[in-house]
């Protein structure tokens, strides 16, 4: 069926960001609660102000528990996992029953990691049912304009929590450049003066104010 | 069938996979549920099911002529067949829908008819659903993970598959259809039956699509895409009628779609099911599907109802009050599994009042003699225990034909001492199987 | 007697912000029948978009569609004239739901008390006008008292409310007390607003009586809409997007040429 509502492309594009935020931060938090295991330190103050989220934790330990489980904050990585499957259950005649079933099994990992001691393991679930929903999205969405909303979503946040967490800075260039190709294969319009900014740094090579960048990155597409 | 019960955890990880669900509402929150799946199937033999589809059929063909006399000549009731009290009063008539013909006649597309086999072997209906029976996806992918979980079950007992479930529904959809897409239309997310939704708009290859995603344009129902605006021939609703048009019915639904009633007015889509089905599934009205199957079929009834007396006749309303302690009383009004008595469980002074609610209000009840039903065995953790079940059957009707889905919804309580079956008071489901032999 | 009635029928809703997506299902145009004859009727819509005519199950006239944009307006004008004769009338099947209790006109126990104690004349058309008599007895014409939403029960236990109250409290009885009733709706000759009066099945004919003003209806009532209560014909229902207030400006005349 190659129809896709408006309210779907909305659905499709944060279901995009939701799968990747929680992929990144998982893998984020894993790398985290490894250093704890040495005595190190977690500097979650900063962490909090570059993700732009009320600082709420008094050690690393309750941070890393907290910002991963707590179901009653909305900033959580469980709360990212809620939020993703919540957008795919609205979807599941677009992205069909078994593509569905990885975000339910992801869903499942991370409610068994949030019980854990030691949660490495389920989280790492966490991380094999997200690439297994992204093979069977690829798969098995014939829409190609709606494949697209949905990878668009996921290439802006993972390029969001780079510029952010200062993360993988190395890959940031190519990862621009995929989303310039991806732009014009959704139905998405993007913002002029954002899409500015981006061609500036992706195609001209620009140096561009991260700041500014992070900013026209969230704001290309208002969906 | 031991291999089964012996993959049961593992068809209820299957399940959980999958995200077979169902929402309540407790406390004023949403929560969804795994919907409870007891392994040992309900089997039913091919010369039972012969029977059973045949009775099904023709009870369905009649249901389906009585709406169609009921909103254009009424000759059952001229003729004295039904008391007019039956259908005017009925909270389910709807004069609105008076003089209008669904595409191609058909009102009950998908219908959910209750029964119960007795310990004497019969099977009872308990009641019919024509407005929006649900229940259809849940041994329909529940077969498909049995399967999965114990192939050789399977292998060697002859069950007729059951997984056309999305094309029959499709053909239904199809064989009506005016010119346009086919949609399933959902309140949303939260809604109890969201699972259900989703999963037959998947497997019937249709739109699913909420309130803001279709609208009404001269007369004329549009599905908005980003591809520019579709016409929509079928919509199959999953919304009670008073909520599906705020211009017609309840001014203050948001779930609906605006002058819906003007694009099928015009027949320009098709409504799966028609409005108004509720004034043939009253339970009031349910005393008079037998005497309808004489009346538009000349055909003597196949199945059989529960013994049934309506107190609005004074006879019945005599043994009703002198039997009350061994009779189920129903209250039309309700749904549900609600407003079910059972006489036998009353004290003297619920007997007294509800007495005198049947005499001040006869119309508003009906009385069932409590039937022995057959119980069905449950895994209750390594113990087999019995427990009370119905049966869901699921009845398609399109342009040309009516077939019987050839599997249903078992449902089975889950305490011993309840004869109730819903869902939404905790009840679990089984698989039913129908032999090729 | 018979009678050319010009009538205007002008409504104004105007929204404090603008709206979108707006469905609407008018019944402002009225239809010809025998006793009332149409001869000419136009309606204007503003802003003007496109409507589909219809039937609905009672018989009345729809006009049904739809303001997409943006408007922070919606107007309807329906004139005509309308030829009106009492001896044309004929005989017309009853639908049997005209003697059913309705989502407004279910009776209250003082209300069934109240018929009770009326000793009622045997002949229908003495009994339907003893009821409205009793109605005006029971109830006080008093404006901003009620509401769409009040049901037959409530405006009795007051005692007061407007035509559409009256008209419902009557239905209630006249139903209980084994007549065949129906509300209508329209213009009244005269300026003003619009009015709702009753009909009752009186030896196969519907005959117009107004429990407002206590009188049987003549040729200065042209009626728009039939049905079991208000809820089944109002004049105008819409629904739109936009979180805003609605004010309603309604101005109706119907006189002779």
């Amino acid at each position: 069926m190659d129809t896709v509502t408006l309210s779907k492309q909305n659905r499709l594009f944060w279901l995009g960001r939701y799968a990747e935020r929680v992929y990144t931060t998982t893998q984020y938090m894993m790398k985290q609660y490894d250093h704890l295991i040495d005595g190190g330190t977690v500097d979650y103050g900063t962490f909090c102000q570059k993700m732009g989220i009320p600082c709420v934790y008094d050690s690393g330990d309750d941070f890393c528990r907290r910002y991963l489980f707590d179901s009653l904050s909305p900033y959580s990585v469980r709360s990212s996992v809620e939020a993703m499957l919540g957008n795919g259950m609205v979807l599941r005649e677009t992205i069909t029953s078994p593509t569905l079933a990885y975000l339910q099994m992801a869903h499942t990992a991370m409610e068994l990691a949030a019980h854990s001691e030691a949660p490495g393991v389920e989280l790492q679930w966490v991380l094999d049912d997200i690439m297994a929903f992204r093979g069977s999205f690829d798969d098995s969405v014939e829409v190609e304009t709606a494949r697209n909303i949905t990878k668009a979503g996921g290439m802006v946040e993972r390029i969001s929590l780079m510029l952010r967490l200062d993360w993988q800075l190395e890959r940031l260039d190519r990862e621009l450049q995929k989303l310039m190709n991806r732009l014009y294969k959704t139905d998405l319009t993007p913002e002029k003066d954002a899409l500015d900014v981006i061609t500036r740094r992706a195609v001209g090579g620009e140096d561009i104010d991260r700041v500014l960048l992070l900013n026209s990155v969230e704001g290309l597409f208002r969906v | 069938m031991n291999d089964l019960i012996r993959h049961a955890q593992q068809i209820n990880q299957q399940l959980a996979r999958y995200g077979v669900k169902f929402g309540i509402y407790k406390n004023g929150e949403f929560h969804e549920r795994l919907f409870p799946f007891d392994a040992i199937p309900r089997v039913i033999t091919a010369r039972e099911w012969d029977s059973l589809e045949k009775g099904l059929i023709q009870r369905v063909n009649a249901l389906n002529l009585f709406l169609k006399d009921v909103y254009g000549e009424k000759r059952i009731i001229a003729d004295g067949v039904v008391p007019e009290d039956f259908v005017y009063r009925s909270p389910g008539y709807l004069p609105q829908c008076e003089g209008i013909v669904p595409v191609k006649g058909v009102y009950s597309h998908i219908s959910g008819i209750d029964l119960v086999k007795g310990k004497d072997g019969v099977w009872y209906i308990l009641e019919d659903n024509l407005r929006i029976p649900s229940g259809a996806s849940y041994p329909l992918i529940a077969r498909e993970l049995c399967r999965r979980c114990s192939p050789d079950t399977f292998r060697h007992n002859g069950v007729l598959d059951n997984r056309n479930y999305g094309q029959l529904l499709r053909r239904t959809m199809d064989s009506v259809n005016t010119g346009g897409i086919n949609v399933v239309f959902t309140p949303g997310r939260y809604n109890a039956a969201y699972f259900e939704h989703s999963y037959l708009a998947e497997q019937a290859g249709a739109v699913l699509a909420e309130a803001g995603d279709l609208y009404v344009r001269d007369s004329v129902l549009y599905y908005r895409s980003t591809q520019g605006d579709q016409r929509v021939g079928a919509v199959y609703r999953r919304v009670s009628d008073e909520y599906m048009d705020p211009l017609t019915f309840e001014a203050s639904s948001l779930i609906g779609i605006p002058n819906l009633m003007a694009a099928y007015r015009a027949g320009n889509v098709a409504v799966l099911n028609a409005f108004g089905n509720g004034v043939a599934d009253d339970k009031g009205i349910y005393y008079f599907v037998p005497k309808m199957i004489r009346y538009y079929l000349k055909e003597e009834p196949i199945l059989c109802n529960a013994p049934t007396y309506l107190p609005f006749y004074e006879e019945d309303r005599k043994y009703v009050l002198d039997h009350m302690d061994t009779l189920v009383i129903k209250d039309v009004a309700e749904a549900g599994g609600y407003g079910v008595v059972f006489g036998s469980k009353l004290t003297c002074e619920q007997l007294s009042d509800l007495r005198n609610t049947i005499l001040a209000q006869p119309r508003r009840f009906i009385a069932q003699e409590a039937i022995d039903f057959q119980d069905l065995p449950i895994m209750e953790g390594e113990e087999q225990v019995e427990r009370k079940a119905d049966l869901r059957a699921f009845v398609l009707s399109g342009a040309d034909e009516t077939v019987v889905w050839p599997s249903g919804l078992t449902r089975f309580s889950r305490n011993p001492d309840s004869f109730i079956v819903n869902s939404s008071q905790g009840g679990g489901f089984k698989d039913t199987w129908i032999l090729s032999r | 007697m018979r009678r050319d009635l010009h009538f205007y029928c002008d409504i104004l809703l105007e929204f404090g912000a603008p709206v979108t997506g707006h469905a609407f299902a008018l019944r402002c145009m009225p239809p010809s029948f025998p006793g009332q004859e149409i001869l000419d009727v136009t309606l204007d819509l503003d802003p003007q978009v496109p409507y589909a005519r219809q039937r609905d199950g009672f018989g009345n006239l729809l006009q049904i569609g739809r303001v997409e944009g943006p408007h922070d307006h919606f107007r309807y004008t329906a004139r005509g004239t309308a030829r009106l004769d009492m001896s044309c009338r004929r005989e017309e099947p009853c639908h049997p739901v005209f003697r059913f209790p309705s989502a407004y006109t279910a009776i209250s126990p003082e209300m069934e008390d109240h018929l009770r104690g009326l000793r009622l004349p045997a002949d229908p058309a003495d009994r339907a006008w003893a009821l409205a008599q009793a109605v005006r007895a029971r109830m006080t014409y008093a404006p901003g008292e009620t509401g769409v939403a009040t049901t037959a029960a409530q405006a009795y236990a007051s005692g007061r409310g407007v035509c559409q109250d009256f008209a419902h409290v009557y239905l209630a009885l006249a139903r209980q007390a084994g007549l065949a009733a129906r509300y209508a709706n329209g213009l009244p000759e005269g300026e003003g607003a619009s009015h709702a009066w009753c009909e009752v099945w009186l030896d196969g004919c519907w005959t117009g009586i107004d429990p407002t003003r206590g009188r049987w209806t003549d040729e200065g009532y042209i009626r728009f809409g039939v049905g079991r209560d208000f809820g089944d014909c109002p004049i105008e229902r819409g629904v739109f997007l936009g979180l805003t207030d609605q004010r309603q400006k309604v101005f109706m005349r119907v006189s002779e040429q």
